[in-house]
């Protein structure tokens, strides 16, 4: 059976319900309106970002869902290791979408679709120096010449162990 | 949209997923990030088991307030050298050959009818004391179908690995079970793998090391008093064999691609040599000279099973903290072979760091010019050998027990002759080493009290015998226990230490006590 969901920016988009389901909100709210053919709103992601997300979800609809807080022992190891190619390749976006994805995601609560954003990103900043980081994502250092010199001491400890 | 117009609990949340030491780096970042850095209790934990040398385990559904009240009662306990419970547990087979395992908090042992080879019963208990309620198991031969001869275990993945002897020893055939089920593992390509004696000249014994869904057999005996050793690697998803049967003295996972074969066979001026292989390339990359004659000497390591990428382990308690890999060492023991140039029975025990070896053997090797490509590069022992280990000094005898180095910690003993105690009485005490570097860097001092003496090593020291000098620098610290060892053997793991009595095994945990509705359970505090 379809589900319709509608964002923010109020495009309309007819999905499968084991697609939508992947995304915990929606599949309580699902469940708390019962059978019901009402559309959805989805007043926090746009038309764009919910295409892409429903990419995601269409993709991994034969997943196993998360039980809850104890994962069986393979999930663990699909949770563990890298990033899977598909989703290498589905991730490799600009980085405005990347934050809106991390954003619908969390929002949406599908929380493989927001490991795999988060972990892009932290993958983006792993072995980068202070300086390279701040660069990458346009950040402005807004230390002190005193300030920093004062954190990179404290810091010693761990560079480069 | 800019990365830092995330909510902050997406931005700690893509913190977490970096090592806790890169996020201490990025703290210099801007103001936003240091102080959202420092008020997160999440991102604290992660740092401070970092600085102990751990990594975050299967936490269950325990909240960051309590897992760091944790982290602290146990990091305080092992800076004070103080277990915080101990128990008891039976020893169940006195004669014969049992079988050890320690791995994800977890105990396993066998149990034999007199000094049968193959086991009776195989017990396995997580390594908290019994009145706390953690995991035990216990299959009986029954239960196990067969006749097993030794066994390994990876709990995070539910999986037994069990070792059979069949054909009167001619093959010995590999089980990969589930542990709750003991049926074939669903994620093992083949049920069971086996292996002929054909062509292999060192058969006998056959233990195994796993890390992960890697296996290292290790077989060996003795002819004239002289040990020889042979090693199979295999990986059980794949069912497939990644290094076929070859000679070495022995072999341990560096990481779960990268094993270190000792080979003590004299071809590199007489030394002795550590290869390093690649498992998935299945070559050699390198063979590193050691300071040592060949035939001097017979080289030994002492490691555990690795798991440390397991989120999922069935324990309640003890795998909270996993060790980092950043901080591992590898303890070797050698020791000396009757000979004419040495007379005196020797035992030298070294401490290698994993981290700091690999980097500096992939950094020589890359710059060895490779005249052609099928030539294995040698590494001298001064290019690559004195800032990756240590050499302990005389009277450290790491040689007590065989899983007995777990995360950056070693255990060992401290032993002083009769003539050189002016009591009169030979003595001997337990050291417990800790090379994880951090706690160093961060200005860890020297400490004694009645209890124990605390040293701080971060400068170079000699090791002298004979014409043989050898400077080696691995800061470390060493907590010198005041009290006689009254222990046979030990093990080691993340939590616990384990001493062997001639009838009994007493289990030392730093793990926290922690409800105090339990106390009433709690045995009476022993003086380790």
């Amino acid at each position: 059976m379809p589900v319709l969901l509608v964002t923010s920016d109020n495009e309309q988009f007819r999905v499968e319900k084991v697609v939508a389901q992947r995304s915990v909100l929606i599949k309580n709210m699902l469940e708390d309106v019962g059978e019901s053919d009402q559309p959805i709103p989805l007043p926090n992601v746009t038309a764009p970002v919910l295409k892409k997300v429903l990419e995601y979800c269409d993709h991994h609809q034969t997943d196993p869902l998360p039980t809850g807080d104890e994962p069986s022992a393979d999930e663990s190891r699909k949770r563990t290791t890298d990033i899977s190619e598909w989703d290498q390749k589905f991730i490799t976006v600009d980085q405005e979408m990347l934050f809106e994805i991390i954003l619908a995601a969390n929002y949406l609560d599908i929380k493989p679709l927001l490991d795999v954003g988060c972990k892009t990103v932290a993958n983006m900043i792993k072995g980068k120096s202070p300086e390279e980081i701040r660069k990458l994502f346009n950040i402005v250092n807004d230390f002190t010449p005193e300030e920093e010199a004062q954190i990179k001491k404290e810091n010693e400890w761990a560079e480069d162990r | 949209m800019p990365l830092l117009d995330l909510p902050a609990e997406l931005i700690e949340e893509i913190l977490t997923h970096l090592h806790p030491l890169n996020i201490v780096l990025c703290r210099e970042i801007c103001k936003e990030v240091l102080e959202l850095i420092d008020a997160s209790i999440e991102i604290q934990l992660r740092i401070e088991l970092a600085i102990g040398g751990c990594l975050l385990g299967e936490r269950r559904n325990m909240p960051a307030s309590e897992l760091i009240r944790r982290v602290r009662a146990r990091e305080q306990a092992y800076e004070t050298f103080e277990p915080q419970w101990s128990w008891e547990v039976e020893r169940i087979s006195l004669k014969g050959v049992q079988q050890f395992e320690v791995a994800d908090g977890i105990w396993g042992f066998s149990d034999h009818d007199g000094e049968e080879p193959t086991f009776r019963r195989l017990r396995m208990e997580e390594l908290v004391s019994p009145e706390y309620e953690g995991g035990r198991w216990e299959l009986t031969r029954d239960d196990l179908g067969l006749n097993a001869t030794d066994f390994a275990y990876w709990l995070g993945m539910d999986a037994l690995i069990l070792m059979e002897s069949r054909e009167n020893g001619d093959v010995r055939r590999m089980h990969f079970r589930k542990l709750e089920s003991n049926e074939p593992h669903p994620l093992a390509t083949l049920p069971y793998m086996d292996f002929s004696r054909e062509n292999c000249e060192v058969w006998e014994r056959c233990n195994t090391i796993s890390y992960e869904e890697r296996i290292a057999m290790v077989f060996g005996e003795f002819e004239d008093d002289v040990r020889k050793r042979a090693v199979i690697v295999i990986d059980w998803i794949l069912g497939r064999v990644l290094l076929p049967y070859i000679l070495a003295s022995d072999v341990a996972f560096l990481t779960k691609d990268l094993i270190i074969l000792a080979q003590n066979t004299p071809y590199y001026d007489g030394f002795m040599t550590f290869e390093i292989w690649s498992l998935e390339q299945g070559v050699c990359l390198g063979r590193c000279k050691l300071p040592l004659p060949a035939n001097d000497y017979r080289p030994g390591f002492i490691s555990h099973p690795a798991s440390v990428h397991s989120g999922y382990s069935p324990t309640k308690h003890a795998r909270l903290f996993v060790p980092d890999p950043n901080v591992e060492i590898l303890a070797i023991i050698f020791r000396s072979t009757p000979s004419e140039q040495i007379t005196r029975d020797e035992t030298i025990t070294v401490a290698l760091s994993i981290p700091l070896f690999i980097r500096k053997f992939m950094e020589l090797t890359k710059s060895e010019e490779k005249p052609d490509a099928n030539d294995i590069p040698i590494l001298e022992w001064d290019d690559w050998g004195p800032s990756v280990t240590r050499w302990l000094p005389d009277g450290i005898h790491g040689n007590v027990g065989i899983r007995t180095a777990f995360g950056s910690r070693m255990l060992a003993v401290l032993i002083i002759p009769a003539e050189q105690n002016p009591n009169g009485f030979a003595w001997t005490s337990i050291v417990l080493f800790d090379f994880n570097p951090r706690p160093i860097s961060r200005g860890a001092v020297a400490d004694e009290t009645s209890n124990y003496d605390l040293e701080v090593t971060d400068y170079a020291t000699e090791w002298v015998s004979g014409d043989i000098k050898v400077l080696s620098s691995l800061p470390y610290r060493a907590w010198f226990s005041n009290r006689r060892c009254r222990f046979s053997s030990f093990f080691l793991d993340g939590n616990t230490i384990i001493g062997s009595r001639h009838d009994k095994y007493i289990c030392f945990s730093f793990l926290p006590r922690t409800n105090p509705d339990e106390e009433e359970f709690a045995v009476p505090e022993r003086e380790l």
